[in-house]
């Protein structure tokens, strides 16, 4: 018995205490949803197991400082493994991840309480958090992620004793550059705690109407589209099997766009009723999977990257095709590559998505059908007149762009970062990944305008130079690594390098260079590369 | 700054850098995420965006600077958290004995 379940009275006081401050009103009247009673007592066995040696047990059934906060799923697995280093936590592996479990599931935060910090969560290479409190960012920021900060939930009193631990954990903190130049310890403890505390309180309608919310069951077969940077699109099957506990076995089946295949198989657990946590493997290759699913259970979206190379992955969008008891669920087109057709040219098409069927068109294009399922559509094209039209399949469609030529092409990220690594010591290497896309001027015919239109990845040739006269000195792009043909670039090895000046790293300031040929026109454009030192504090949430 | 005069190379070059403009450019907290900018060095970004005024090799005086908690959320310190992260004699010999920290389940 586990959706909508009504609780007896012992177990709402329970719920309530980890909220720590349901009303009078709610406690007399609240249908828990989602979580069963045997879930709440083994979650409270494992707490009094595990925690309540330091965090005390009050009679309303909280804990001491647990009970006060909210996160993600990696939020608290961070918090178990530093009250592992801290405090010499010994904990059972399986215990650790049913405590994740149960306290995202209880203490976790809705999906717009997630929405803009996935990226960090989703563990994307070369991110630039923007757009946040510049304070904030001097404060906490210059050491860690913002999105480390924003992922979490707590009054003001919370926050304060989270100044006090880093006080107390890290002596040099208020004499670092940007904390030096202000009374650091009074702005934490007062403003900037106050400030934490009304942008990120405990306590948020966001988090009580999500768990009112019927949280989904994700079984069924779902079609999946991915784009590898630099590399092309996937295209795939996944099928889930509950097997309870909000756990599921999965099977992949699944195409790249360079031909090859992959089947494999994983096991997935949905934390907070959204967070899709996958551990799959295809062929010999480890993968993970942070997937967030959309509030009505049907559409997931995410990243699927390789296990011990978090930056090497690829950008999934995955429908319900079918649960295990119904017809068509969600249907129509998923993903068109390439999604821009060039004018006077042949181009094959490839459309993917779900029950598709009906005639192919595309307006003021020659379509000529290659290979149909209802799935995934071949066609050739030919289009003699550029413009913005529609592809038809059946009575669903998709806007695609008709251009003359590439107008210009830029590089992403235009900004990078990868690591030395390897070399006979522990810390594998970490890869930049880029791609190069091409644009159109569009209608006002000028470069960087809002009206460009981009026409997609463009097969690039990629190099590498110093970055600037002080790189060039070092002689950087010789000893810093180098850039497949794809774009990915390769860091040297770590450790001292004795035929570099002073003995340095392997590090260097780069310039990525992708020149794309378009006829007799040759388009360039250039990224900045840091490939730099390696780190050995790696947590899911940097 | 103006009580200040540049003593040496790097100095002469981020006073030039702060009246160019460009200094408070790169250490606005655009680095990318994860990154630690406690620019003075940072540990992977210098204050000009680049690795040219990082301590390198960073293994000659790893401990130096990684002890204090000058990088805890990237290099292990070694005050309070990881006390045994800073036995080996050293670095520049045996950095490949350097192991990563976080609790992996």
């Amino acid at each position: 018995m586990k959706l909508k379940t009504i609780i007896p009275m012992t177990f709402i006081l329970l719920l309530s205490g980890f909220l720590s401050a349901c009303s009078d009103d709610q406690e007399k009247t609240v249908e828990v949803f989602n979580i069963s009673e045997a879930e709440i007592q083994a979650g409270r066995s494992l707490l009094a197991d595990n925690c309540s040696g330091c965090h005390m047990e009050a009679a309303d059934g909280t804990f001491s400082r647990i009970s006060q906060i909210r996160k993600t799923p990696e939020g608290w697995d961070m918090n178990i493994a530093r009250m592992m280093i801290f405090h010499g936590l010994d904990i059972e592996p399986e215990d650790r991840r049913s405590l994740v479990k149960f306290l995202a599931d209880t203490q976790g935060l809705a999906p717009s309480e997630t929405a803009a910090h996935r990226d960090v969560l989703e563990r994307k290479h070369n991110i630039i958090e923007q757009g946040a409190d510049p304070d904030l960012m001097a404060m906490c920021a210059r050491c860690h992620t913002y999105a480390r900060v924003a992922l979490q939930r707590r009054d003001k009193q919370e926050w304060q004793n989270l100044v006090h631990m880093h006080l107390g954990q890290w002596a040099s903190i208020e004499y670092q550059m940007l904390a030096r130049e202000r009374d650091w310890r009074a702005d934490a403890l007062g403003p900037v705690s106050e400030q934490l505390g009304q942008m990120y309180p405990l306590k948020t309608p966001s988090w009580d109407e999500w768990q009112a919310t019927k949280w989904q069951d994700m079984s069924g077969a779902w079609r999946m589209v991915g784009h590898l940077p630099g590399m092309g699109y996937m295209d795939g099957i996944m099928k889930v099997t509950a097997v309870g506990g909000d756990r599921y076995d999965v099977t992949y089946d699944l195409i790249y766009s360079d031909g090859t295949a992959a089947t494999g198989t994983g096991k997935s657990i949905v934390h907070s009723g959204y967070e899709w946590r996958g551990a799959a493997t295809l062929g010999d290759q480890k993968y993970h999977q942070i997937w967030a699913a959309s509030e009505g259970g049907n559409v997931m979206t995410g990243r699927f990257f390789k296990r011990d190379h978090p930056e090497d992955g690829m950008i999934i969008t995955a429908w319900r095709k079918t649960d295990n008891t119904d017809g068509i669920i969600k249907q129509g087109i998923m993903n068109i590559v390439p999604s821009a057709l060039k004018v006077g040219q042949e181009t094959e098409i490839v459309i993917s998505g779900v029950n598709l069927s009906g005639d192919v068109s595309i307006a003021g294009a020659e379509v000529t059908l290659k290979s149909t399922s209802p799935d995934r559509i071949v066609i050739s094209a030919r289009a003699e007149m550029a413009g913005s039209v529609v592809l038809a399949v059946g009575e669903d469609n998709a806007v695609m762009n008709i251009y003359t030529q590439v107008d210009y092409i830029k590089v992403t990220p235009d900004y990078g970062i990868s690591r030395v690594g390897g070399g006979g010591g522990p810390i594998p290497k970490v890869m930049a990944q880029f791609e190069a896309t091409g644009y159109s001027n569009g209608p006002d015919g000028l470069a960087n305008t809002d009206d460009d239109i981009s026409l997609g990845m463009v097969p690039a040739a990629w190099s590498v130079e110093n970055y600037n006269a002080a790189a060039a000195a070092m002689q950087d792009a010789k000893y810093a690594g180098h850039i497949t043909a794809q774009g990915t670039f390769i860091p040297a090895i770590a450790g001292p390098n004795s035929a570099r000046k002073y003995g340095t790293n392997n590090a260097g300031d780069l310039k990525i260079i992708a020149t794309y040929r378009d006829a007799e026109r040759i388009l360039t454009a250039e990224a900045h590369l840091i490939a730099t030192v390696q780190r050995w504090n790696n947590p899911p949430i940097m | 700054m103006k009580h200040l005069k540049p003593m040496n190379k790097k100095a002469h070059q981020l006073t030039k850098s702060s009246d160019a403009g460009s200094k408070e450019e790169v250490f606005a907290m655009q680095s990318i995420a994860g990154c630690t900018t406690s620019v003075d060095p940072g540990w992977e970004v210098d204050p000009f965006g680049g690795v040219a005024s990082l301590c390198q090799p960073m293994e000659a005086d790893l401990y130096g600077c990684s002890d204090p908690c000058w990088w805890p959320a990237a290099v292990p310190d070694t005050v309070n958290t990881y006390p045994d992260w800073s036995k080996l004699e050293d670095t520049r010999k045996n950095w490949r004995k350097l192991q990563a920290v976080f609790p992996e389940d």
